[in-house]
């Protein structure tokens, strides 16, 4: 068995040879996709529109009903670039912190412990402004991060990816029953719920984007100056230390980063699963594991995919529309399996 | 000259995992009664081997015969009271005291209904006392120290009471002291019941000093095969291993000790 | 030597007996939450009328509550606890792992997805959900199976492809919500949370049927699953049929929770917690089937009073286990890590 097999970290790819296309030329690739997703995203709804459409309602001058519903549509652009992108480096940075390729927030119970944080904080504590929502769930988000790591490190062995996914899978059963035990009695909150829980940004606005906005790109930050201690994290936590980096520190740094980015995804736009777990795979890909580049293009990628999840589900289902939690989970699962069953263990 | 009886015979076989070979037109036979021991660098299929010899992987050419017959005809339970495997890394059920772990190694003895039988009793007292573990009986096996749950381990493989015994590294992650004594029993056990037994050491001068019969393979090939002093020379030593090396006669057994350069 | 097998005799023959003693424990807690769930209620009926009910003579007041309304309930518990609990001890068992129960790893989000699919989508109703339910967890299982084989199935992969399935499946199931009508909505929360609130002689039947076909195969394959703990080589150098006894026993267990999941709805964490608990109370060394079982059934059975009576509002008997299950569930984990176990 590989040391990188032992240690449970995706393998390095192709680090050290030479890589056909330059990885910045990868990370400006990704950007003008991103720019162009964007622009689908704008266009494409029930009603289509033009160039000319597109080009006043950004600007802000809704002179056409074609340039209004574009205006409509703009919130809800950015909150899929920023909760993608947040979520996409939330994956990343969980998949370096606990040296497991297998680390998702859904996966890892993270957003349905946030869910919980939120209806309790509803249900029992009466909350209603928007903010407060923000604060705890990522309050629940971090709880929830705790208890699954903690489980799944119990035992002989520390934590390993298997551990760690069924910890996660067992809490958001358990939160997930708590949850109902709450709403059930409540019928208001439980139809408001029902429709949080999908998973979507289609109740985007300004409000909610400014609200969150702030909080994301602090975390975000946080998140992408971790770069360095990943690396060294990714080589065992003794080969770190013998690095010179601070283990604890950096673990702890990295994964408030990822905390406070799932927390805040989720609070604005509910749980949305597999982006953290695809998006740093696929730019494992491109551009190696070398954190200092696969975290910026996790937040591009992650941003390019949602939005294009979104225009799919406006699509798929004209003139309904399909959340894009949903199309995550259904083409993010297939992906997970293929995983899998690439990596995962031999018969014996 | 009468060669020994050949239990268990490995004919021209072909092992490979999906489409990687492992091992390709490889021939062996173990000697009735003896020891032998399989070696060879990290990867070149002795586990693969082994698992092959105990039916656990099927050749995608050649066969495995044990007593003449190809082990994929035996039925199962029948095999099972024939040949006895103790793999690389068994897991014991949590919580398990000794006795009753041993007393799964009877499992191929036992009816459909599973009855309970004196001879059963007999068997896994028998297994425990050869062992040295009789006074751990009750004892819960995640308590024991690595030594002693190896020992268990082959006391379950004991209580089988087979007639050829298969170890897979049995001595890996033990200290000397307990792989001495680890080997030191099978080497008894071999001596008393007449146990045919066939293991993967890595060790060189470990197999050296216990076995009979000494295979090298090197690349999923029998490089030498035959009593360790004609094995363990300096030139198949340098050729399997990638070890120059100067080979001097062990001071206590007599048998070859290989020392680098 | 001679005093060695007395010795070992003896030890065995505690370990033995205080398993048995521990089952008879079991069983009577089981057959009292069972008598406690046809005499308490809104009225309460003594162990004489429910028996005449039983019996078949006509009771006035106490023929249609005892009769119609409790029997049936207490009866679809008991077999939705069974079989929860010994379905989900032999994923657990062939897993080697207590975490691996069947509701973690789909085989439940399965059955619920098809049968709120069912009554939203298709607008099904009664046996024909339970059908299609049935069917659903079947193909998730196999699915699942398929796609973990690869020379083989490894227990971890198996586990992981679940995880992945099941987060698909409740997605799916979150979505088909999103579009039920109110009325719908009620309907279909049974197949989110399990109760036995819709309990009648129509879910009985076919549930007892299939326990009555299943549960003596599983049984039959008790000690090659245990054998099976082992570890696949171990278990095969021990005359184990490995690929065979996991397809037998995946099967039963699948059809055991499958078909409690369309009677009752998936109860949380009684396929999860039920072989823990059992183990814990009867002991290590045996098959824990019958055990877990008995635990599954105690548990239903408890909640439901609990969750009907005890608080204020009537919380399905999910809810009640959902809900005891977490704090469980971390207590579980402290407990095995303490011991030395591994998960």
């Amino acid at each position: 068995m590989s040391l990188a097999q032992q240690l449970g970290r995706p393998a390095a790819v192709g680090a050290t040879r030479r890589r056909p296309v330059g990885r910045t030329t990868v990370l400006l690739v990704a950007l003008a996709a991103l720019g162009g997703a964007a622009v689908l995203s704008v266009a494409i709804g029930v009603r289509t529109v033009g160039w000319h459409d597109i080009a006043a309602g950004v600007a802000g001058h809704p002179d056409s009903v074609g340039a209004a519903a574009v205006a409509k549509r703009l919130p809800r652009t950015v909150l899929a670039v920023i909760v993608g992108g947040a979520l996409g480096l939330a994956g990343a940075v969980m998949q370096g912190v606990t040296r497991n390729p297998l680390a998702d927030p859904a996966l890892l119970g993270v957003t349905s412990g946030s869910a919980l944080a939120v209806v309790c904080g509803i249900a029992f504590f009466g909350l209603t402004a928007p903010s407060s929502y923000l604060v705890v769930a990522i309050l629940g988000a971090a709880l929830a991060a705790a208890v699954v790591y903690a489980i799944g490190s119990l035992g002989r062995g520390g934590h390993t990816p298997l551990k760690l996914a069924l910890a996660g899978a067992a809490c958001t059963a358990a939160f997930s029953s708590l949850v109902s035990a709450v709403l059930l009695p409540r019928i208001d909150v439980m139809n408001q719920f029902r429709f949080w829980q999908i998973g979507g940004v289609g109740g985007a606005d300004w409000d909610r984007i400014a609200m969150v906005a702030p909080l994301l790109t602090a975390a975000l930050l946080v998140g992408l100056s971790s770069a360095r201690g990943l690396d060294a994290l990714a080589l065992g936590d003794d080969a770190a230390a013998a690095l010179g980096v601070r283990v604890g520190r950096t673990r702890v740094h990295a994964g408030l980063a990822a905390i406070v980015l799932c927390g805040s995804a989720t609070a604005v736009a509910g749980p949305i699963g597999f982006v953290g777990l695809v998006v740093p795979h696929l730019c494992r890909l491109l551009v190696g594991s070398a954190h200092r580049w696969l975290l910026p293009l996790s937040v591009l990628v992650g941003a390019l995919l949602l939005t294009l999840a979104d225009v799919l589900g406006r699509v798929l289902t004209r003139p309904a529309e399909l959340d894009v939690g949903i199309v995550t989970a259904v083409l993010g699962a297939p992906f997970f399996i293929a995983l899998v069953r690439r990596t995962a263990g031999r018969a014996r | 000259m009468n060669a020994p009886e050949n239990q268990l015979v490995v004919e021209r076989a072909s092992l490979s995992y999906g489409d990687r070979s492992i091992v390709t037109d490889l021939s062996l036979a173990l000697p009735e009664g003896g020891v032998t021991v399989i070696v060879g660098a990290n990867a070149c299929g002795k586990s693969t081997l082994l698992r092959a010899m105990a039916r656990l992987l099927r050749p995608t050419g050649g066969r495995v015969l044990l007593d003449g017959r190809d082990v994929h005809t035996i039925p199962t339970r029948q095999l099972a009271r024939r040949l006895g495997l103790m793999p690389q890394s068994p897991i014991a059920p949590e919580g398990i005291v000794v006795a009753d772990l041993v007393a799964r190694g009877r499992h191929p003895h036992q009816g459909p209904f599973g009855r309970w039988t004196t001879a059963d009793e007999a068997a896994v007292a028998a297994a425990l006392e050869a062992t040295g573990v009789s006074d751990l009986a009750d004892r819960p096996v995640d308590e024991l120290s690595g030594g002693q749950r190896q020992r268990v381990w082959i006391a379950m493989a004991l209580a089988q009471e087979t007639s050829v015994l298969l170890l897979d590294e049995p001595t890996t992650y033990l200290d000397l002291a307990h792989q001495i004594e680890v080997l030191d029993l099978l080497a008894r056990l071999n001596a008393e019941r007449g146990t045919t037994v066939a293991m993967v050491l890595h060790d060189l001068n470990l197999a050296a000093r216990y076995a009979d019969h000494l295979v090298a393979l090197r690349a999923g090939r029998v490089v030498a095969a035959g009593t360790p002093a004609d094995v363990v020379t300096e030139d198949i030593v340098e050729e399997v291993f990638g070890l120059p090396c100067m080979v001097v006669a062990d001071p206590v057994t007599g048998t070859p000790l290989v020392v680098p350069r | 030597m001679s005093t060695l097998p007395v010795a070992l005799v003896g030890g065995r023959r505690r370990r033995a007996s205080r398993r048995r003693r521990m089952l008879a424990l079991l069983g009577l807690l089981v057959a009292l939450a069972f008598a406690a769930s046809l005499m308490i209620g809104h009225t309460l009926y003594g162990p004489v009328d429910v028996i005449r009910v039983i019996v078949g003579q006509d009771v006035p007041g106490a023929s249609f509550t005892v009769g119609d309304l409790r029997l049936p309930r207490a009866a679809l518990g008991l077999l939705a606890g069974v079989a929860f609990g010994m379905g989900g001890v032999t994923f657990q068992t062939m897993l080697r792992n207590p975490l691996a129960a069947p509701d973690v790893i789909g085989i439940s989000s399965g059955a619920s997805a098809a049968g709120v699919f069912g009554i939203v989508v298709l607008g099904l109703s009664g046996p024909a959900v339970s059908l299609v339910a049935v069917v659903a967890a079947l193909g998730v299982a196999l699915l699942i199976y398929v796609l973990a084989w690869r020379d083989g199935v490894v227990g971890s992969r198996l586990v992981l492809i679940g995880i992945g399935v099941a987060a698909m499946l409740d997605s799916v199931v979150s979505w088909v919500l999103v579009r039920a009508s109110q009325w719908d909505l009620q309907a279909a929360m049974r197949w989110l949370t399990g109760s036995l609130n819709a309990a009648s002689w129509e879910l009985v039947v076919p549930l007892l049927v299939v326990l009555l076909f299943a549960v003596p195969v599983l049984l039959a394959q008790a000690r090659p699953l245990e054998l099976l703990q082992l570890g696949d080589d171990a278990a095969a150098a021990l005359g184990v049929r490995v690929e065979r006894t996991r397809l037998i026993v995946i099967v039963s267990a699948v059809l055991l929770i499958a078909c409690a999941t369309a009677a009752a709805g998936p109860i949380a964490f009684v396929a999860f917690l039920s072989g823990p608990i059992a183990a814990r109370s009867v002991g290590p060394g045996t098959s824990l089937l019958v055990p877990a079982g008995l635990v599954g059934a105690l548990v239903v059975l408890s909640a439901d009073q609990l969750g009907q009576w005890a608080l204020g509002t009537r919380y399905p008997v999910g809810v009640i286990t959902g809900a005891l299950g977490a704090p469980f569930l971390v207590y579980l984990l402290a407990r095995t890590h303490r011991s030395g176990g591994s998960l």
